[in-house]
């Protein structure tokens, strides 16, 4: 079924959209959750979520791009997931390693406030921007690496690439967002 | 800031950013779902294919221009050989001109001495002639006998010429004309210059020094004089002299010759 026939269906209220979105974006959104989480159970758990979240904001929203829009809401929700649970206990997976490079580009001495709303909604729109300007190969591989937490050995074969070139190219990048974060005062 | 703000900033990416890098992985690895997405994924490929087929043809048509290019390279060097030939000519072509001058008055003389013997014995023959009668023969004789010397070293100096030394063969061309630039440009009409051994060892020495080079590394300076050589068939060459010395041949592309400046100073002479 097409994206838009998907999203009529959600804002007829039809359940029927629940059952189509599992079938076209089930795996898909298991996968984003599944590298956040690493856990099956809780990517599951996660992707349930994400069909309520759907449920819920459709209407009113209706996203251009549906497959985004739920990969969106996924990642969200199992970020929120991770956090919940990492207070017990660390996960394994990509994820630690994801937030140790992206513990590159942040500053813990800042005058950051993650509590203050527009401060992050700032940050978001600053990073959009970023990954804008990148050149189209940096901006895929900084959208797979840092949206989706995928690892590096299968970014590299996704885009046929070997893994060193992998992490040297996101080395770059690292670089050049502290530098851009640097330059829009949210770090030191 | 940490790591972890970073991260949930990072979901607030624009759709269209994560949709694009979704897009670029299914094509590389999805089949197309459906009969529309297939035409898309195969028109997407004949795209490229067409961009493939003209990246190829630009690279050989690229490559080939280059094998063109060291293939007129190699033919100008070959025309440095070619010319070091002309240059291995006019020596021997000095050679020839020392001994076929002596060969050409041998056979004049000869001439004239057959020719003032035969008047002598017609004269004897017809039985008492005036001594003054007689005086006057031999006389007539002798004139002629330095006619027929004077031609026959005239006809020689004639046809030789300075040519030979402006790089070609000997024989090829039968007149030398010389005009300066400004001078053609103003109508005036081209000089024939005199045969003078001394233009001649210049010519000669001048030439015999003088490197060729491809024309494109000669930085030609402003051209001097035009010397215009006749074939035997008619056909006009034109050779440019350049004020800094270099020497081209409208018939032999590619190719100038260096003389040294003091040459050219002294082959300019040559001109006036």
């Amino acid at each position: 079924m097409e994206d838009t026939a998907i999203i009529d269906l959600y804002w007829k209220r039809d359940e029927q959209a629940i059952v189509e979105t599992d079938q076209k974006y089930g795996k898909y959104c298991h996968t984003v959750a599944y590298n956040v989480l690493n856990d099956v159970e809780d990517s599951r758990e996660c992707v349930n979520d994400t069909w309520l979240r759907a449920w819920n904001s459709m209407p009113p929203k209706r996203p251009s791009v549906l497959r985004a829009f739920l990969a969106k809401i996924t990642r969200n929700l199992a970020f929120d997931r991770y956090r919940a649970r990492s207070a017990a206990k660390r996960g394994s997976g990509a994820m630690e390693a994801v937030l140790d490079e992206l513990a590159e580009c942040a500053d813990m001495s800042g005058n950051w406030n993650a509590e203050e709303a527009y401060m992050a909604a700032e940050l978001k729109e600053a990073i959009n921007r970023f990954a804008e300007q990148l050149p189209a190969r940096e901006c895929d591989l900084f959208v797979r690496r840092y949206f989706f937490a995928e690892e590096i050995p299968a970014i590299a074969r996704r885009y046929q690439m070997t893994e060193n070139n992998v992490t040297v190219s996101l080395s770059r990048i690292r670089k050049k967002l502290r530098k851009y974060l640097k330059e829009g005062e949210f770090i030191e | 800031m940490r790591a972890e703000d970073l991260f949930e900033a990072v979901g607030g990416i624009d759709d269209k950013l994560i949709a694009r890098s979704d897009r670029r992985v299914r094509s590389s690895q999805e089949k197309p779902s459906s009969g529309k997405a297939a035409k898309r994924t195969k028109k997407r490929k004949s795209r490229r294919s067409v961009g493939a087929e003209i990246y190829r043809f630009t690279v050989v048509a690229m490559s080939t221009a280059v094998v063109v290019f060291l293939f007129l390279m190699a033919r100008d060097l070959l025309g440095i050989r070619n010319l070091s030939d002309i240059r291995n000519r006019i020596a021997s072509t000095q050679e020839s001109s020392i001994a076929e001058p002596m060969q050409a008055e041998e056979a004049a003389a000869e001439q004239a001495e057959e020719s003032a013997v035969m008047r002598a014995e017609e004269a004897s023959e017809k039985a008492e002639a005036s001594s003054d009668q007689r005086d006057s023969n031999e006389a007539e004789a002798e004139e002629s006998s330095e006619v027929a010397e004077n031609r026959a070293a005239g006809s020689f100096f004639g046809n030789k010429t300075a040519v030979d030394m402006l790089g070609d063969l000997k024989g090829d061309y039968v007149s030398l004309e010389i005009i300066s630039v400004e001078d053609e440009a103003n109508g005036g009409s081209r000089l024939v210059p005199e045969y003078t051994e001394e233009g001649e060892k210049a010519l000669s020495e001048a030439f015999s020094k003088g490197k060729p080079t491809p024309k494109v590394f000669a930085a030609t300076g402003e051209a001097t004089y035009y010397v215009y050589l006749t074939k035997k068939n008619g056909e006009v060459h034109r050779a440019v002299f350049y004020e800094n010395a270099y020497v081209s041949m409208d018939n032999i592309p590619g190719v100038v010759m260096k003389i040294s400046q003091a040459d050219y100073e002294e082959v300019k002479a040559l001109f006036r």
